[in-house]
């Protein structure tokens, strides 16, 4: 026996104890201390004998992209955190595959053969009542005040700045350009990422800053602070929905159809309201009645799920308010 | 001179600089196709681009203006104020090479909405209207470093003022001003052009100010778009094409002094001379608003350590960013040792042998000065992505920021390293001195106090550099710049100021060893 089979053979036993692995690449504040991440990993574990192992980018707007530069080289199995305005994008760029997931008893609707849900929730403005004693009840009222200023994200590289857009487009369609540039001067910030926008606001660089309706649920249930308000707009709110899919090049695919199976029981939603602050998709009114009365539902617009060419439409509205 | 016969060890001594061309070359010639291959830009949007363009150059002509104008003006205070000239000279150039981070967060501490100036302003029922995140934050940020840099080019220049002369002066009882105004005009400015050409260049890369402080998406540098089309866009042929173009201009605007230049003017010794002046009140105030001016950013430590966390100290997350910091750093040292004594060494035998080559060896070594870190990295990115990413965040992160630090060291150490070459060469080959002899026996010996100081410089750098690792940085690899900043990101703004004022502190400590290693060894 030479040296190399002594080697081989002494570690083949190791080889067989070794779990599988599952790689999930997902945005920061998902596998961060506080977001639902380390969790969802422990409850995972228990049941699939396995080490799922999160991978992180910066921000969700970062997540696509990353995959897409790099065709996946770096070998992840899922990659969670893309909401629908993304998915026709990564459908074209064939870079998932189909699943088998059955997804017709959720509280939303959902139909995607390569996509689902995770969480959902609803576009607002975040206010601080102690400071704006009158918030604005609409879209018109909101760009008639001056003397508001607001937070928002860029739309090219966040989800929530394309939310925005997107909200803003469904309002106003062919009229959102207009829209833009009249509360262009009220735009103080223009944040790369919703984190470094809504930590600003939280500084007092802005009276308004582009969040969701369940933000002020964080403040109540964990910080105990009450002043922290989202506006309530007639028109209606714009929602995201969040999701995972598999990846082309994962390595084991029965492993990664399980974990999509796993996110829609309770085990993972369980910890998304109070852990990465939105709705979860199924129904969990009954266990979690202090997020849902902390974060009720608002007034909801219609859910469109665009076409790269709409998306692309969304952000030049935008910039044309920039340049011109 | 006489022809000298290499033997084997010049050999291996060159293989680093010949490894370092080869690979410049293999990055500039993969690039340069990857560039006239494209077909299609298909996301290309012109009106960003130029706009892009044109605020990187609006703001770095408003930072190198003003940073000129101040850093005049305080350089003639900082004369006047007749204080200890190396202590002054070494204050200028210590806040000149503070990490960008600390300077950045250290304002956004003291000017932001709820900052230390806000709240003062606030007691005294004054309105604060200051927004740090915008172009006015972006150009004091930049200014602050930059004013330092070129207070110290005046500044020495004023100390290098002839004592004779300044008698001369007072005796006939000429002002100072005066003089400075007819005669002393073309002395104080020789040599400005390289200092504000390099200035200039430090403005236009501007990447972590204005990555930090950029609140619009009109302030936009190039180098902010680079890391934006990599990190968001999946966009590597606007990445490079923007690289490019920024290469292209910066390596125009300093043609001039990559061809003239020798040597970086400031970087050379300096000897004393005093202006006997009274003690006058005016210009004492001046004097110390100039210290406070720079002990701003320095407020943050207070808030740091009083934030002290114990948990976030050993936390596993902050010590492997630690250690990423502390290994990327040394063996951007490493390299950039090992790069720099190649070529200094093969510098020097052209220099012997009355050849011209001994420029290009300049030059292919100091154009690395002048290409953005950012610019740097999309190419090494694309590079990666050639070969499968192969290579390793860690490394590529040390690589960029060797090829970043090794022309510095190269300028800094070239006037020393080729001291009383002819006379040593002659003595060489009459003792027939092996190279390897010649480099550890003598080169080093004379270089050692150098190196120790510009090493520690590097490494304080590198440590905190928040550049090329914004793009290579994944769950597994960051650096306490970047964990900073994400600290900061996720609006944990005390852990983030404690990290950073750890980091500091850790900084100084680093600073202090060369002092201490240079004294121990002129004592013994």
């Amino acid at each position: 026996m030479n040296f190399k089979t002594f080697i081989i053979l002494l570690l083949l036993p190791l080889g067989a104890l070794a779990k599988q692995e599952l790689k999930v690449f997902t945005y920061g504040s998902f596998n961060s201390e506080w977001g639902p991440g380390p969790n969802i990993k422990k409850e995972f574990e228990l049941i699939c004998d396995c080490d799922l192992i999160w991978n992180t980018a910066d921000s969700s707007g970062a997540l696509f992209s990353r995959v897409k530069l790099t065709n996946n080289k770096e070998g992840y199995d899922i990659l969670l955190g893309l909401d629908e305005s993304l998915i026709e994008e990564a459908k074209k760029n064939n870079l998932f595959v189909k699943h088998s997931i059955n997804t017709s008893n959720l509280e939303i609707e959902w139909n995607d053969e390569y996509f689902t849900p995770f969480d959902y929730g609803y576009f607002s403005f975040i206010y601080d009542s102690m400071k704006l004693k009158q918030p604005p009840n609409s879209f018109k009222e909101l760009a008639e005040r001056d003397d508001l200023s607001i937070i928002i994200m860029d739309p090219r590289y966040s989800t929530p700045g394309l939310g925005l857009a997107k909200w803003i487009s469904q309002i106003y369609e062919e009229n959102s350009t207009n829209f833009w540039k009249k509360i262009q001067d009220q735009i103080v910030i223009t944040s790369k990422s919703w984190s470094d926008g809504y930590g600003l606001f939280l500084e007092g660089e802005s009276d308004l800053v582009l969040s969701y309706t369940t933000s002020p649920a964080y403040h109540s249930l964990i910080e105990g602070k009450e002043q922290y308000k989202s506006l309530k707009f007639e028109e209606g709110h714009a929602s995201q929905i969040e999701v995972m899919g598999i990846l082309k090049n994962a390595s084991n695919l029965d492993l990664a159809e399980n974990f999509l199976n796993f996110s829609l029981t309770e085990n993972f939603q369980k910890h998304i309201p109070q852990g990465n602050w939105m709705y979860p998709v199924i129904d969990l009114r009954a266990s979690q009645k202090e997020f849902y009365n902390a974060a009720p539902l608002p007034v909801s617009i219609d859910q469109i799920f665009p076409s790269s060419e709409e998306k692309n439409r969304w952000v030049e509205n935008w910039e044309k308010s920039i340049i011109e | 001179m006489n022809k000298f016969k290499l033997d084997k060890g010049a050999y291996i001594i060159r293989l680093p600089y010949f490894f370092y061309l080869l690979f410049i070359f293999i990055l500039f010639s993969t690039t340069l196709y990857f560039l006239v291959n494209i077909d299609s830009f298909q996301n290309f949007k012109i009106s960003f681009y130029m706009k892009t363009i044109k605020f990187t150059f609006i703001q770095a002509f408003l930072a190198c203006s003003i940073s000129s104008i101040i850093g005049f003006f305080f350089s003639l205070v900082l004369y006047y104020s007749n204080r200890d000239q190396r202590i002054i000279s070494s204050f200028l150039n210590f806040c000149f090479i503070l990490p960008v981070i600390f300077i950045s967060f250290g304002s956004i501490y003291f000017y932001s909405s709820k900052g230390i100036l806000s709240t003062l302003l606030g007691w005294l029922s004054i309105e604060y209207d200051m927004k740090i995140f915008s172009l006015t934050g972006i150009i004091y940020v930049t200014s602050y470093f930059n004013i330092a840099f070129n207070a110290n080019f005046f500044y020495r220049k004023l100390i290098n003022i002839p004592n004779n002369y300044l008698r001369v002066l007072q005796s006939n009882g000429v002002p100072f001003i005066k003089s400075l105004r007819l005669q002393l005009k073309n002395y104080i400015f020789s040599g400005y052009s390289s200092v504000i050409i390099l200035t200039l260049v430090f403005c236009i890369g501007n990447f972590t100010i204005v990555y930090l402080l950029s609140g619009s998406p009109k302030l936009t540098t190039i180098e902010l778009a680079i890391y934006q089309s990599i990190i968001f866009e999946a966009d590597l042929k606007m990445a490079i094409l923007l690289g490019f173009t920024q290469l292209i201009i910066i390596l125009l605007i300093s043609f001039s002094i990559i061809t003239k230049s020798k040597s970086f003017y400031t970087f050379t010794s300096y000897k004393n001379s005093f202006l006997n002046l009274k003690k006058n009140i005016f210009l004492e105030l001046i004097f110390w608003l100039i210290i406070a001016y720079f002990s701003i950013p320095f407020l943050v430590l207070i808030k740091g350590l009083i934030s002290f966390n114990l948990e976030l100290l050993i936390s596993i997350s902050f010590l492997k960013s630690l250690l990423n910091s502390l290994l990327v750093s040394f063996l951007s040292i490493i390299i950039s040792i090992l790069f720099t004594l190649s070529s200094l060494f093969v510098y020097r035998y052209f220099l012997e042998q009355n050849l011209f080559f001994h420029k290009l060896i300049f030059l292919s070594i100091s154009i690395l000065l002048f290409i953005p870190s950012l610019s740097l990295s999309a190419m090494i990115f694309y590079l990666n992505f050639q070969i499968n990413f192969m290579i390793d965040s860690l490394w590529i992160v040390s690589i960029i920021n060797s090829l970043f630090i090794t022309p510095i060291m190269f300028i800094f150490l070239s006037g020393k390293f080729t001291e009383n070459y002819k006379i040593e060469f002659i003595n060489i080959v009459l003792f027939k001195v092996s190279s390897v002899n010649r480099l550890i026996k003598i080169d080093l010996p004379k270089i050692k106090y150098e190196l120790i100081l510009i090493t520690a410089t590097l490494f304080v750098l590198s440590l905190g550099d928040l550049t090329s690792v914004t793009i290579f940085n994944d769950s597994s690899f960051k650096t306490v710049p970047l964990y900073i900043s994400q600290l900061y990101s996720s609006y944990r703004y005390d852990d983030a100021f404690f990290i950073l004022s750890i980091f500091i502190l850790l900084i100084f400590q680093i600073m202090y060893i060369p002092t201490k290693l240079i004294k121990k060894n002129v004592k013994s």
